[in-house]
């Protein structure tokens, strides 16, 4: 609840704040989703956290919020688990009625919760609804002892005098709201609402207090309208602020590019935010560029998410005109990337080309790494044959380089499909089969889990924590493959591992895997080791990728899963959203309004075995060996550690 | 014809008649006087097939004498009795233009499958005479199985006995390979002759 002088400092502060958060975006964390937290294996109790931006102060409104559920929620399932083991003996009727005012407060947060877009108010929710069947048991078992009518009678007399007091407080209170005194009012009216539910839960009818309760309903309901209302103006405009801030001038942006790419085209170097760039540095420009769009795309179709479920407003316009104006922008990114080649290659002559080619090759390879590598293999093809066509030595080093690289990657290919085939069970467990297990609602068994079909999104449909406990069986230590493509993230020294979100649910890895010597080896294979630059888009990928990080599938050992909130997770998309969707079209989100807010993402922790890129194999208790650089030699081999080309392992007893 | 005729009587004088009935024989049928048909088949009539010089003949022949002379790349795999042969050496070297770069010989056979690469600092395959150069080597034996391949710190080391035109001979000592999935080991050793490609 907030007072009324809070208020002004609060509108003072949300303003500020919303300015902070303007300036903040785009410098956020770089970990994926490590503010975010919520329901574990080890914690199933555990609230989901609340938006996080750090300075804005709907964030501190959320926060403030889930701290009182938290309390509250605590406190009122204490008093219920309490009341309940004395089976309506000796209990304190009082001690009843204070538990159901506990609760209604609990309920009023987990509304207002709800509002901001806030799962954690689902979650909330959806507890104390237990908490309140439970309460209601204890209420009918005290009531149902005939021990307890004495006391009961008195608490009805206590309701009559209780109601006397409040026909005086309804005047202030509608008072106050005709002022538009409105955190007066709603403070006036809860204090007289708790007043009374501590006695009225013993009135068997409601007709039989009617009566006595004559004028507070009306009262009431003007106050809660009229304080919702407030409310709800407050937080829609911050959030539409938030919205047109984030908002991305798509036109503007396509244009600037265009103008650069003709500039490329004429002179061989464009303006670009007063730095001169050239073909390349302007295509990772654009990259890098096109990646925070599609960030802040995600995180804008996130705040209308929110907006929507808010105040009710029909978004579903303002999302779809999102995407669209995404997927426009998207298509004709590709097309640009295409044409700044094309440009740049009619322009280049015989001397320029080798470099440019060299250029172009290693910016592509991050972009194919990151991104839908089919159609930005199609856009750039045909460029750069144009571009090598430049120079005919050019033309015979890909030639001579594809014939020197091609096999060898292959043959690594090859190794690592063999190892890893070998190191898998023949029907290994995937994640998507042990999310299914775990978490797909079985109505034999009245089991709500996260899902109801294997398509939907994972979702809150029910209280967690039991879906929580079910799903450690199935879940914890299962040993599992992840196809899915991982990504490195985070600090370098100490490197996670991140799964791209798909259906829901992402994969992180609880610690370091040395990838160094395997990507070294592959560099020496690739003779980037010997200074010469990649001249195929193939071998370039390959060596991104393995610099990246990259994996194509990880066998490990599920350690924790957690629950986030979905929206949340949209909402503070750190810069680097890449580690979680890959470059390209947005992600996929049916849900709407309600649907949105209770939807969850699930974050699975694993500690790998085995990890596999296209082209090597490393197990984790021992990593590979990189090989010397081959060259001419009179001399025989030293022996010296040894592992199979491919990047596996050795085991122990081949090693000599 | 008349010009035939009178070329033939120039060198009546000079050759003995036998001499002059063979090259009457070989005008008569360069000409095709005389004759409906023609007595070789057309191009249209005989298979094709390339046509080679007495020169390139001489060649070949002297390349297949000169390769079975050595033993041959084989294979030797514990439980195997026979040693697995690699037949049809082929033998490439790559080169870039950049200064510096190395370039990349490669050794291929088809059957069993095999892959040897090395990087070497030559850019002309008759310079690597007398080298030993280290190579990284893959054997696949059954197109279902795993690949058989030398371990990342012990590369094969391989000496180039003979560079001869086209023909590039080596010599392989002892080496192990490891198959890639299980613990096994097996010997590849020998001599043997590649073709360049």
């Amino acid at each position: 609840m907030i007072t009324n002088r809070q208020n002004s400092k609060s509108s003072r502060y949300v303003r500020r704040m919303t300015l902070g958060m303007i300036c903040l975006i785009g410098t956020t964390s770089s970990v994926i989703a490590q503010s975010l937290s919520g329901p574990t294996l080890s914690n199933p109790d555990a609230p989901f956290s609340v938006r996080e931006d750090s300075q804005v102060a709907l964030d501190r409104y959320s926060a403030k919020l889930l701290a009182e559920a938290t309390e509250r929620s605590a406190t009122v399932e204490k008093m219920a688990n309490y009341l309940n083991k004395k089976a309506g003996e000796g209990v304190k009727l009082r001690n009843v009625g204070k538990a159901f005012v506990e609760h209604r407060r609990l309920e009023r947060l987990c509304r207002q919760l709800i509002m901001l877009g806030e799962t954690t108010g689902y979650g909330f929710e959806e507890r104390s609804d237990v908490v309140g069947d439970l309460l209601e048991k204890v209420r009918d078992n005290v009531r149902s002892n005939p021990d307890n009518s004495k006391a009961i009678a008195k608490e009805l007399k206590v309701l009559k005098i209780a109601a006397t007091r409040m026909k005086g407080s309804l005047k202030k209170i509608a008072k106050m709201r005709q002022a538009k005194n409105w955190t007066e009012a709603e403070k006036m009216i809860l204090a007289v609402t708790d007043d009374l539910r501590e006695m009225r839960i013993w009135a068997k009818k409601k007709t039989d207090i009617r009566s006595l309760l004559d004028g507070y309903d009306d009262e009431s309901r003007r106050v809660s309208e009229g304080v919702h209302q407030r409310r709800r103006t407050m937080v829609t405009t911050q959030l539409i602020e938030c919205r047109d801030r984030n908002r991305v001038d798509l036109k503007k942006t396509t244009k600037a590019i265009s103008t650069a790419i003709f500039a490329v085209g004429k002179k061989g170097v464009a303006d670009w935010n007063e730095n001169t760039l050239t073909g390349p540095e302007l295509l990772g420009t654009i990259g890098r560029l096109w990646r925070k769009i599609q960030r802040d795309s995600m995180r804008l179709r996130a705040i209308n998410w929110t907006r929507g479920r808010v105040d009710g407003a029909a978004v579903s316009r303002d999302i779809k005109k999102i995407e669209t104006s995404y997927k426009k922008f998207h298509d004709g990114m590709i097309k640009s990337i295409g044409q700044l080649i094309s440009s740049d290659a009619k322009r280049a002559n015989e001397q320029d080309a080798p470099a440019l080619y060299r250029a172009y090759i290693k910016t592509i390879a991050l972009l194919l790494a990151r991104g839908d590598r089919k159609t930005l293999e199609r856009a750039v093809a045909s460029p750069l044959k144009k571009l090598a066509s430049k120079s005919s030595t050019l033309q015979a080093d890909i030639k001579a380089y594809r014939s020197m690289t091609e096999e060898i990657l292959q043959w690594r290919r090859q190794v690592a499909d063999s190892i890893a085939a070998h190191l898998l069970d023949e029907q290994p467990s995937t994640l998507k089969s042990v999310m299914n297990d775990a978490f797909m609602a079985d109505r034999d068994r009245e089991y709500e889990g996260l899902f109801s079909s294997a398509t939907s999104h994972p979702s809150l449909r029910g209280p967690i924590a039991p879906v929580m406990r079910y799903a450690a069986e199935p879940l914890r230590d299962q040993e599992i493959l992840v196809e899915s493509q991982f990504v490195a993230t985070g600090a370098v020294e100490a490197r996670k591992w991140t799964s791209w979100y798909q259906r829901g649910s992402f994969v992180e890895t609880t610690g370091e895997i040395d990838l160094s010597a395997a990507t070294k080896a592959l560099e020496d294979d690739l003779l980037a080791s010997d200074g010469v630059e990649p001249l195929t888009l193939t071998a370039a990928v390959a060596l991104q990728r393995a610099k990246l990080g990259d994996l194509a599938d990880l066998y490990g050992t599920i350690k924790e899963v957690e629950l986030l909130s979905m929206l949340n997770l949209y909402r503070s998309l750190p810069a680097d959203g890449e580690t979680l969707f890959p470059l390209g079209a947005l992600s996929k989100v049916r849900s709407r309004g309600e649907a949105v807010v209770r939807a969850v993402s699930v974050r699975v922790t694993i500690a790998p075995q085995w990890v596999r890129t296209p082209y090597f194999v490393v197990e984790m208790d021992r990593p590979p060996v990189a090989e010397p650089s081959p060259e001419v030699s009179d001399k025989a081999p030293e022996d010296g550690p040894k592992s199979p080309v491919g990047g596996a392992k050795v085991p122990a007893k081949q090693a000599e | 014809m008349n010009l035939c005729m009178e070329r033939t009587l120039k060198l009546f004088s000079l050759c003995s008649r036998r001499a002059l009935a063979c090259w009457l024989i070989v005008v008569i049928v360069l000409s095709g006087c005389g004759e409906d048909e023609p007595i070789v088949p057309s191009a249209e009539q005989r298979p094709a097939r390339k046509v080679e010089s007495p020169r390139v003949k001489k060649k070949k022949t002297t390349a297949k004498k000169k390769m079975r002379k050595v033993a041959g790349l084989s294979v030797t795999r514990p439980g195997v009795e026979d040693p697995v042969k690699f037949r049809s050496t082929a033998v490439r070297l790559d080169t870039l233009s950049v200064e510096g770069a190395p370039s990349v010989l490669t050794i291929t056979s088809s059957s069993p499958k095999l892959f040897l690469r090395a990087k070497v600092m030559q850019k002309e395959m008759a310079a690597l005479k007398g080298a030993t150069i280290q190579a990284k080597l893959f054997v696949e034996f059954d197109r279902n199985g795993p690949p058989w391949q030398s371990l990342d710190g012990t590369p094969a080391a391989l000496e180039v006995t003979d560079v001869d035109g086209k023909l590039v001979t080596f010599k392989m000592p002892p080496t192990t390979i490891h198959n890639s999935v299980a613990d096994q080991k097996a010997t590849i050793q020998g001599e043997f002759q590649a073709t360049v490609k």
